[in-house]
């Protein structure tokens, strides 16, 4: 029989991939699937299935990423993230709307001009080819309303939120592109709408690296995962390639693994924070940093959760969190007053999360409201943020976490054109809520970011970026980065998708430079 | 800027950690165990009992749901010097304000408007974080119609999946 592959410390013939989450966890799969030998470290534990229960508030302290950031300006101040540090990374929160991005917001600066304060670039990549891999990463997670697939069924939250949009003149609006199987498919169940996908999915219906890339990998032989592995720097020798990655293992002891070439995939600030804290004599601004670029233009989305208590039972909470969807506003249209579009979805939230992220008071009032949990539907106003240069990742220069390394500090200050898309998009959902005769309204307070993209971005200019498009980095032909980080825009659809399609780009692009021998 | 902080998230967490093992002593005995080690006086625990159920009223719930709070909040207390003294300023400058009543003994609107000139303050703001996790409480999810974990009913699949029916 198969089994997971291992491979010694010294061995330099292999690829080490920092993150078993959207990004790593699929880069790892594809090239272990193409047979080259791959560790791949994850900061995280390693779950069992039976670990996995239907409660968000047992499952958070069991994934989540507790280790300190900082949040200055706009971002939560201690806890400016929320992300998870297991094996399946994010993708055992993460609620599998999978839209794809639209081609303008693939070409920011020809479609919006230049906006003051952005630093706004187009993909280097043609609308085409991206939605080839579009295509690919679709099948390959399952996604439902694509490539024929069927739909998920409507749930209560979503007909709230679609009768709401028709009624003030909306008119597209569908149960989203998901990654969930609605029946039974690439080895895993379909859902049984248990709700609060948050959860990690005890069916195993979600589609997570987790439960479908690692797995299937692991068969061939050729992926080892090494979870509690946290990589702390990358080693570059003398020639300026990467040779090796140093991390701490569970014991706490440090170790080298010595690599053909480099795959970061940490999700975003954890991917700067390698790159910047990799620095050495050669490379004193951190690895992959002659662009100064690495750790800026940081992009979150921006989200306003509403709240409407409605006039009958709603049970939000039945069934798949994020499956519906309202897209007339994702549109560019600057007569709105701004640049970019928004989303509308689907979200419902626990009983906790709506009261730590709700009202912010406290007596009869708020009691009352929260007795109102059933009739309660929500909605998540998604739209696309604008890259600054100023919005970025630093090292703290004296704080240092529980394994020594800088502790990481996201600066996030809101772009008046996202605080106006914002109001807008509130004010559309109240209205929304309003015509179907809402009693209450609540705005949810700034949510931690689940969304990260930027800090890394790819272009072909190595002066203005810091990868290729393929996410090669400019300075060093053995570093790739494989998350959001590459994103040179974020859009308004959910990253995940994008990066999943760029992941699998991108390991088509190391096999062919393998066989080459370019790497 | 915003309330929600890693340590909510945290203090969120340990609650559901430690809540089942914490019951398995008998709550009198740990809680006046909880109340010499967190050295606050004898009156506190029910003063902060108080607090929480007027933060987030709801009538008719076992008061178990309310004590649990504050047992929680004691045992943090106890290894958390700066705690102790937040959770006592706070009750001494309650009771200040009350005049010869201790605050908890006064009618429901005086308590009321006392509680709400300290509503700024961080030993308010302390107890509120820790009343937020009745919530998480399914004695709570019972009342307000949340279910809980659906997984051993099917999920919803073929249980009142998709069954509004008032809508326009
Ligand atoms: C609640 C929630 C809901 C979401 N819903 C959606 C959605 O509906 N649609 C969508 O598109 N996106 C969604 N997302 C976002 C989605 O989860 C992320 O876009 C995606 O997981 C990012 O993939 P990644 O590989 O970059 O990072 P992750 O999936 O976060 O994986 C990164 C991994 O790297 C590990 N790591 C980090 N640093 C190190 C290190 N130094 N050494 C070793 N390991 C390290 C981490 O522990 C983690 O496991 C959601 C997120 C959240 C939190
Ligand atoms: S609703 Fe479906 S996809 Fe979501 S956790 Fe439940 S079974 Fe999994």
């Amino acid at each position: 029989m198969a089994q997971a592959g291992s491979f010694d410390l010294n061995d330099d013939s292999v690829a080490v991939v920092i993150g078993s989450g959207a990004g790593g966890g699929t880069v790892a799969s594809q090239l272990a699937q193409r047979g080259i030998n791959v560790v791949c470290l994850e900061a995280g534990a390693r779950l069992a299935r039976t670990d996995i229960v239907n409660d968000e508030a047992t499952m958070f302290p069991r994934i989540t990423w507790m280790d300190e950031r900082i949040g200055e300006e706009d971002a939560v101040k201690d806890f400016p993230l929320w992300t998870c540090k297991t094996v399946g990374g994010t993708t055992m929160h993460w609620t599998a709307a999978c839209p794809r991005l639209s081609a303008h917001e693939t070409r920011a600066r020809s479609t919006y001009g230049n906006v003051a304060g952005a630093n706004l670039a187009d993909w280097p990549i043609a609308y085409d080819e991206l939605s080839a891999w579009y295509t690919r990463a679709e099948q390959l997670m399952g996604v439902a309303g694509t490539n024929g697939i069927p739909r998920m069924p409507e749930n209560n939250n979503f007909k709230v939120l679609a009768a709401g949009a028709r009624a003030i003149g909306m008119r597209d609006m569908d149960t989203n592109n998901m990654a969930i199987n609605v029946t039974p498919r690439d080895g895993r169940a379909g859902c049984l709408q248990t709700g609060f996908c948050t959860t990690g999915c005890v069916v195993g219906a979600k589609w997570s690296t987790f439960h479908a890339e690692l797995p299937k990998a692991e068969l061939t032989g050729h992926l080892e995962i090494r979870p509690q592995s946290m990589a702390t720097r990358i080693v570059t020798d003398d020639s300026g390639k990467v040779t090796a990655v140093e991390y701490l293992d569970a014991a706490g002891q440090r170790r080298t693994q010595r690599a053909a070439f480099v795959c970061v995939a940490g999700n975003v600030v954890e991917t700067a924070r390698i790159l910047l804290n990799s620095r050495n004599d050669q490379f004193p601004n951190g690895l992959a940093n002659s662009s100064d670029q690495v750790g800026r233009n940081y992009m979150r989305h921006i989200y306003a959760g509403v709240i409407g208590v409605m006039p009958g039972k709603v049970g939000m909470y039945k069934g798949a969190q994020c499956a519906g969807i309202v897209k007339d506003d994702m549109r560019h249209d600057p007569s709105r007053g701004f640049v970019g579009g928004l989303q509308y979805h689907i979200v419902p939230f626990s009983p906790s999360t709506m009261i730590n992220y709700g009202p912010t008071g406290w007596g009869s009032d708020v009691a009352d409201m929260m007795e109102r949990y059933d009739y309660m539907a929500g909605t998540l106003v998604l739209g696309e943020d604008l890259p600054e240069s100023d919005n970025r990742i630093t090292l703290h220069p004296t704080r240092r976490d529980q394994h020594g390394l800088p502790v990481p500090v996201v600066r996030y200050k809101l772009h008046p054109n996202t605080i106006a898309m914002r109001e807008y998009g509130r004010k559309r959902v109240h209205e929304m809520y309003t015509a179907l005769g809402a009693e209450q309204i609540i705005d949810m307070q700034n949510l931690p970011s689940t969304h990260n993209m930027g800090v890394a971005r790819m272009g072909d200019d190595p002066a203005t970026s810091v990868c290729n498009p393929y996410g090669q980095t400019h300075d060093i032909a053995n570093l790739f980065v494989s998350d959001g980080s590459l994103f040179p825009s974020a859009g308004c659809a959910n990253p995940t998708l994008t990066i999943v399609a760029l992941a699998l780009r991108q390991a088509d692009y190391i096999a062919g430079q393998r066989a080459t021998g370019a790497l | 800027m915003s309330r929600i902080s890693r340590r909510g998230f945290i203090v969120r967490g340990s609650i559901v950690a430690g809540g089942s093992g914490m019951l398995a002593v008998p709550a009198p005995v740990l809680r006046a165990a909880q109340v010499a080690a967190a050295g606050l006086s004898a009156g506190a625990p029910a003063t902060l009992e108080q607090i929480v159920y007027d933060i987030f009223p709801h009538s008719g719930l076992r008061r178990s749901v309310y004590t649990h709070v504050v047992d929680t909040l004691l045992a943090q207390a106890a290894d958390d010097t700066a705690l102790r003294a937040l959770l006592e300023q706070g009750i001494a400058q309650l009771d200040a304000a009350a005049g010869a009543t201790p605050w908890r003994d006064l009618a429901r609107q005086q308590r009321l408007k006392i509680l709400d000139a300290i509503s700024k303050d961080a030993f308010f703001q302390r107890v509120r974080v820790a009343a937020t996790s009745i919530y998480g409480d399914p004695e709570v999810w019972q009342r307000i119609g949340y279910p809980g974990s659906s997984i051993e009913h099917g999920g919803y699949l073929n249980r009142g999946f998709g069954d509004i029916d008032w809508l326009p």
